[in-house]
């Protein structure tokens, strides 16, 4: 143990030497402003001051009318009171006579910045209002959350063909030009969903649904994440909201509905099939899947995951990333042919989907290996007496490199 | 000078902060002089003698002030509770019928009224949904699977009404008899309002016949659709 009073002193001597160091307060500046710089990022996805929606843009316009009034009376207090302490500080002078009240000064410093708070609260409120607007709504999307995925169900709507419900993960699809209305809810802690180009943030709170409107501009994808703290991999929720063309958005809601086709038999797909019928179905549903006497799979993640759900995939490889849109299913080439489309070009590869030659087979291997490796999850099976038994996130499931061949080979079929 | 210049008036502070001082010095002195385990019998009794009476002023709010009558009244209440479980659903009764045990106090439900997943109204004899963020009534709405959801029951009419869930059908194992699963509300009479909360575990695509919401001497059901 070392000397508490030794340590004491020591401490004591580097604090008066710390502030008269010129070194240190210069590395300490280098590194603000380095801080302040990162804000110039022009590759910077979730960036709130680039809208790419109505509901962004009104957020926007609120902020370049607040952030520089606040800012023009920031340096002006700041200033004044710098001057006031410099000029009034204590040099050992008299006390000077002291007075009570000033009744102009007094009113001046009430009036103004009531002033100033009126207008700044008269076009927060109309922001507000314009932003919680639900009755010109055109589509809605359920959102839901969870320990650390989001899961989005689209309700039958007959104006875009859908005519049996959606059930996706990780990407939000959504036609561009259209006021989208999200009714947000979650199965285990509160989750907030934010796509910063699109609107601001909206709580998912378990047993309450909170509404949130999106509208896209243009084609193409708009990253986000989960902003309400969540637990152990809070930092990997993210998730993104994929705009299409409306005639693309109804391309893919036909490919959404098309029904299940087993893989042909013999081929390493179909073995890929009865390994995800042994390991998988517990938690995974695959809408329209079989067993070999007719009867339709159920998954029963209700019994498995603490949460009640894992993603749905029927079809996986229409998305682009996977395991709360942490890792991509396409290849860095790939993806960025995708990601960095132009707005025209951006529906017809994104419909594309996964194929073989674009699939990251690394991380989705890696997935299938041991998924807690790559993502931190509450899936040790000893430590899960809290939750019953039940996981939180998807456990490492022991399976061989054959298998994993195999089941890669079947999930490239989920289209 | 200092008394016109302060904030607010000091003494609500400080007094507040003797008494609670006064509070803390006196349960110390009572607690530090009966022995650790006696201490600890002293005060389970004593918080619930305070728990009970608390518990029976708000529960009966005619007992307030008579503990005899509140004890006797606390027994013969939990003898009940124990005996018929009014709240278990295995007992609840789904009928249009008032049920003996079930509907009773059913004016005391304490209800969520904002953000709920859905609001059943039945009116004129007609019964249909309304979800937040859109504007027409619905007959048909989504609940996501394995998740605690509440829906609101608003009954408009004259007449007393419930609101029931079909959840599908189970046969018991043993006997082979098929039983309906079911869940609903207590009765409801005019412009009152209860609440379900329903958590649906299997996906619309593992039922026959699906799920749905009736109030039973309605018209009209709505369709609950679990993607
Ligand atoms: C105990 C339940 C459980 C089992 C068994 C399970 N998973 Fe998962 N899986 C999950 C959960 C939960 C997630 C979501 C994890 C996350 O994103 O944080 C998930 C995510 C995934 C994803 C990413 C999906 C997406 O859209 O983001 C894939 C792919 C996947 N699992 C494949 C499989 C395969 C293949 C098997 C069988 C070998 C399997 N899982 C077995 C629970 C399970
Ligand atoms: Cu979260």
């Amino acid at each position: 143990m070392t000397n508490p009073t030794d340590n004491t002193a020591g401490k004591k001597q580097d604090m008066k030497s710390t502030p008269r160091n010129p070194r240190r307060a210069l590395a300490g500046m280098v590194a603000g402003s380095g801080l302040l710089l990162t804000g110039c990022a022009t590759n910077a996805p979730q960036d709130i001051f680039q809208p790419k929606g109505p509901n962004a843009h009104d957020i926007n316009q609120l902020q370049k009318l607040v952030f520089p009034i606040a800012g023009i009376v920031g340096v002006i207090v700041l200033a004044l009171a710098t001057y006031i302490f410099l000029k009034f500080r204590d040099r050992g002078q008299a006390i000077p006579s002291q007075a009570h009240g000033r009744p102009i000064v007094e009113i001046t410093l009430t009036v103004v910045p009531a002033l100033i708070l009126s207008v700044v609260g008269v076009f927060t409120f109309r922001t507000i209002f314009d932003l919680a607007e639900t009755q010109d709504t055109e589509m809605v999307i359920n959102v839901t959350g969870q320990q650390w995925w989001w899961e989005y169900d689209y309700p039958v709507q007959e104006d875009f063909g859908i005519n049996q419900p959606i059930i996706t993960s990780g990407q939000l699809v959504m036609p561009v030009g259209t006021k989208v209305l999200l009714r947000e809810t979650s199965r285990d802690v509160i989750h907030s969903y934010w796509i910063p180009a699109l609107n601001g943030k909206k709580d998912a709170v378990p047993g309450r649904i909170n509404l949130l409107r999106l509208e896209a501009d243009k084609p193409g994808i708009y990253a986000g994440q989960c902003t309400e703290f969540c637990g152990l991999s809070h930092a990997n929720m993210r998730m993104e909201a994929v705009a299409l063309s409306k005639e693309d958005f109804a391309k893919w809601v036909a490919n959404q509905q098309k029904p299940y086709a087993a893989p042909a038999a013999g081929t390493l797909a179909a073995e890929g099939e009865q390994v995800f019928l042994n390991q998988c179905v517990r938690c995974h549903q695959v809408n329209g899947q079989k067993r070999a006497d007719g009867t339709a799979v159920i998954a029963a993640p209700d019994e498995n995951v603490y949460s009640g759900a894992a993603p749905n995939l029927s079809h996986l490889m229409t998305r682009n990333t996977f395991a709360g849109a942490m890792f991509d299913l396409l290849r860095p080439a790939c993806r960025k042919d995708v990601w960095s489309a132009k707005p025209e070009e951006f529906g017809a590869k994104y419909l594309a989907g996964v194929s073989e030659d674009c699939l990251n087979a690394t991380d989705l291997r890696a997935w299938l290996r041991n998924a807690p490796a790559v993502k931190p999850m509450y899936a040790d099976p000893t430590k899960l007496g809290p939750t019953d038994g039940k996981y939180r996130g998807m456990p490492a499931l022991g399976l061989s490199e054959t298998d994993i061949d195999k089941l890669v080979a079947y999930l490239l079929t989920l289209k | 000078m200092v008394r016109t210049r302060s904030v607010g008036p000091l003494e609500y502070p400080a007094a507040s902060a003797v008494a609670l001082g006064a509070v803390a010095y006196l349960f110390s002195r009572v607690m530090l002089n009966v022995s650790k385990s006696a201490g600890a019998a002293l005060f389970i009794v004593i918080a619930s003698v305070v728990v009970s009476v608390a518990f029976l002023a708000a529960y009966r709010p005619s007992f307030r002030g008579r503990p005899l009558v509140a004890v006797l009244a606390l027994r013969a209440q939990l003898a009940k509770y124990s005996k018929e479980d009014p709240y278990s659903i295995t007992h609840r009764e789904c009928g249009p019928e008032e049920s003996e045990h079930y509907d009773h106090h059913a004016g005391n439900a304490v209800n969520l009224r904002a953000n709920v997943l859905a609001t059943v109204f039945v009116k004129d004899g007609k019964a249909y949904a309304e979800l937040i963020g859109i504007k027409k009534p619905v007959n048909s709405i989504t609940i996501a699977r394995s998740n605690d959801v509440n829906i609101l029951f608003r009954n408009l009419d004259e007449k007393e009404h419930r609101m029931v869930i079909h959840l599908g059908e189970k046969a018991v194992a043993e006997t082979g008899v098929v039983e309906k699963l079911e869940n609903c509300t207590q009765l409801a009479g005019k412009n009152q309002e209860q609440l379900l909360t329903v958590n649906i575990k299997k996906p619309t695509i593992a039922m026959k016949d699906g799920y749905k919401i009736e109030v039973p001497g309605a018209e009209g059901e709505i369709e609950v659709i679990v993607p």
